[in-house]
């Protein structure tokens, strides 16, 4: 009889969404028997909490027909895409790696009966659930692709050079900045002068998914593909622009600094700092900012984080990008400079890079034996060493 | 306060010898007692699961024990006209379960049983023009898809169809400042993905692109206290990545960089002595997956009651060794 359960259940829960097309959490709730003749879908305050004995009979009656549906099986003869889109929402709802159910959903968006708005929200809600779901984030991926496309496309049909990378946020222009200095970002306008659309609405999604994965790294910790969603989007849909990045990175500060434990968060700063470097002489043009100085800030930042929570590995392999990004940088160049005017090193070091390397790395180790090894103790201590042994590897 | 270190503790109950029998037991029952849920829940796994028991019983020395007509079946009815295999029947293709259907078929020796030629053409067909790989036909882009691609072809012996400088040039475009890899360029080291990475550039020659030192460095600073190794820092140990981590320091050969007696056992203590099986952490539930990375760490740390381990492929020496296929080690 479950086949028969399975079908009413499915449309009480499309009941559900009818009702309340706004749900933006939902979960199980444990009650393993019916107990009254009532819909097992309760629904409040946009939650929607659903008895956990329907949820094993639904996913059963939507596995079965999906599959029956794609395997085209004899018998198997309906081809409603509404139903279609139904029964994979209901699976994905409790299963969201069932990547076929995505797939199944992907040729709705394509044949038009989904849209991509519409698939950006449902996805969302899943994340709110499962914060960490590959397969819906991979899933969200290939929908922002469809948007990048039809921008690329509306962008060819104008002729003009509308990109993606001015931000246009709900219809206000984006101020972005950071230590003071604020750069105003224009959006880009077309040859005849009106604002592009597919661009702005590739954007104004392109900050809502930022917001989503705020949430999603919130919710669950080192969020592997949270983060590196984040990293796509900002290399994807936002094309690595300065201002973005810069309004990323002041954006992540006090998450960091409220998430100590937290590398895949560190790994984000670590990424949008590489960036900004590589491209440190448009940065300084555009943005008034110096990509030495943003990484001289980010060292003292975590010395201090060090310094008040001992005992996170985090922050000591933040540390170590830093300083290798620092030893890389034109911060060597400048110190090389300063030592040359006033003589504190000796003539044969200034001249030679490598010299003036092993001279800071071995000031670094002094500072943290001095700072670290010598005050603290127990785990501290530990990565300490572990610091001074990768310093030594230099 | 310093705060505690995320780790486990090993209780004392825990086991601390290897009941070698009990897990080849709780595979060979594994596919009978799923009630319809869990099977249904699962099922997006299926090929895989497939591959982490059968290859489980390989290394325990009981592969016989399998029906092999039923799988050998199973996987002909997920192969695809494009030349892929889905994770299960009316389900799609992927490169995922696409590896494993040819893992499973090698280890049976049962690769003429299928189409090869087509899922040779459909891997290729998957490559881009920057080397790496999408894992289906709706384009997402991950290093591990670009190993998956390059170890299935491999087994088919026909990695000459993909270009290789290409695939490299890709896979060394995901390694950061410590050494190790990411899931795609700018995306944070993790453990799965340097096994990927490193497997790859073992296949295809090249781990001189490795920095050996700084990434086995990150490697074995992936051990805890407790002996475990996690796959990220600050993240708590798991079994499945006493594979990764262990496999990767093999293939770069500082192995020797960590503390084999306390990985032990480690494992060992998550080994359930009731059922059989090996969970993520003492006391957890068992599953398939855990157990036959359990059984492969501990053949790599040299437990001799467990057949040798291949550490690119996860499969048994002897079967890659028959297929003269040409790994490097460093």
């Amino acid at each position: 009889m479950a086949d028969a359960r399975g079908a009413r259940l499915l449309a009480d829960l499309d009941n559900a969404f009818k009702r309340d097309p706004d749900i933006d959490e939902y979960d199980m709730l444990p009650v393993l028997e019916p107990k009254h003749n009532k819909s097992p879908f309760i629904l409040q305050d946009h939650k929607l909490g659903v008895e956990a004995w329907a949820v094993k009979i639904l996913v059963k009656y939507a596995s079965q027909r999906l599959k029956g549906w794609r395997s085209r099986q004899a018998g198997e003869q309906f081809t409603d895409p509404l139903e279609v889109s139904h029964l994979s929402r209901a699976m994905l709802l409790f299963n969201p790696e069932v990547y076929t159910a995505w797939n199944i959903r992907k040729e709705l968006v394509e044949s038009g009966y989904l849209s991509v708005t519409e698939d950006l929200s449902f996805g969302a809600l899943i994340l709110s659930r499962h914060p960490n779901s590959s397969e819906t984030f991979v899933h969200r991926r290939w929908l922002f692709r469809q948007l990048l496309d039809t921008c690329l496309s509306s962008n060819s049909a104008n002729n003009s050079p509308c990109t993606a990378t001015p931000a246009v946020n709900n219809g206000h222009l984006v101020s972005m900045g950071i230590n003071g200095v604020h750069a105003s970002v224009a959006p880009s306008l077309c040859d005849n002068g009106t604002l592009a659309l597919e661009p702005s609405r590739l954007l104004s999604h392109a900050h809502r998914e930022l917001r989503l994965c705020s949430q999603t790294a919130e919710k669950y910790p080192c969020n592997y593909h949270s983060w590196s969603h984040r990293v796509w989007l900002m290399q994807q849909c936002f094309s690595s622009s300065l201002e973005v990045l810069v309004s990323e990175l002041k954006a992540t500060e006090s998450w960091v600094c409220q998430h100590i434990s937290d590398h895949s968060g560190f790994h984000y700063r670590q990424f949008l700092l590489t960036e900004l470097h590589q491209r440190r002489a448009k940065l300084a043009m555009t943005c008034l900012l110096n990509s030495t100085e943003l990484l001289m800030f980010e060292m003292s930042l975590v010395c201090d984080l060090l310094h008040s929570f001992p005992g996170h590995e985090t922050l000591w392999y933040h540390r170590r990008f830093l300083f290798q990004a620092l030893l890389k940088s034109d911060w060597l160049g400048s110190k090389l400079q300063k030592h040359s005017s006033n003589g504190h090193v000796e003539h044969a070091q200034t001249k030679d890079p490598d010299a003036l390397k092993s001279f800071y790395v071995s000031q670094e180790i002094e500072n943290v034996t001095k700072k670290e090894l010598c005050n603290s103790d127990g785990y501290q201590q530990v990565l300490a060493q572990k610091y001074v042994h990768w310093l030594q590897t230099l | 306060m310093a705060a505690p270190i995320k780790d486990i503790v090993i209780p004392d109950s825990a086991p601390t010898s290897l009941m070698l029998q009990k897990h080849a037991d709780y595979i060979a029952a594994y596919g009978n007692r799923k009630d319809d849920y869990e099977y249904i829940m699962t099922e997006f796994l299926r090929m895989n699961g497939m591959y982490w028991g059968l290859t489980a019983m390989a290394l325990a020395g009981q592969l016989d024990r399998m029906d092999k007509s039923e799988v050998v079946d199973f996987i002909h009815k997920c192969q695809h006209e494009s030349g892929g295999f889905s994770c299960s029947i009316g389900h799609d293709p992927h490169l995922l379960s696409t590896l494993s259907a040819v893992q499973i078929l090698t280890l049976f020796d049962a690769l003429d049983s299928v189409d090869t030629a087509a899922t040779v053409k459909w891997v290729k067909s998957l490559q881009q023009p920057d080397g790496s790989f999408f894992g289906d036909r709706w384009g997402e882009v991950d290093s591990r898809f670009s190993f998956v691609a390059v170890a299935c072809l491999a087994l088919l012996k026909s990695l000459d169809q993909v270009d290789v400088d290409k695939a490299v040039e890709f896979v060394l475009s995901c390694m950061n400042f410590d050494g190790a890899f990411g899931c795609r360029p700018g995306s944070e080291s993790h453990s799965g993905q340097v096994y990927c990475c490193v497997g790859l550039l073992s296949i295809t020659g090249r781990l001189h692109h490795v920095n050996a030192d700084q990434l086995g460095w990150w490697l074995c600073e992936r051990q805890l206290p407790s002996g475990g190794l996690n796959g990220r820092p600050e993240k708590l140990p798991d079994v499945c990545y006493s594979w990764w981590v262990l496999s990767s320091l093999k293939i770069i050969d500082r192995l020797h960089w960590i503390d084999k007696e306390k990985l032990v056992s480690f494992i060992l203590a998550c080994q359930d002595e009731e059922t059989g099986g090996f969970a993520d952490r003492p006391g957890d539930m068992v599953d398939p997956f855990h157990t036959v990375f359990g059984l492969a760490g501990l053949s790599l740390l040299g437990d001799t009651s467990v057949q040798p381990v291949n550490p690119v492929f996860c499969m048994p020496e002897a079967v890659i060794r028959k297929l003269n296929i040409q790994l490097q080690y460093l």
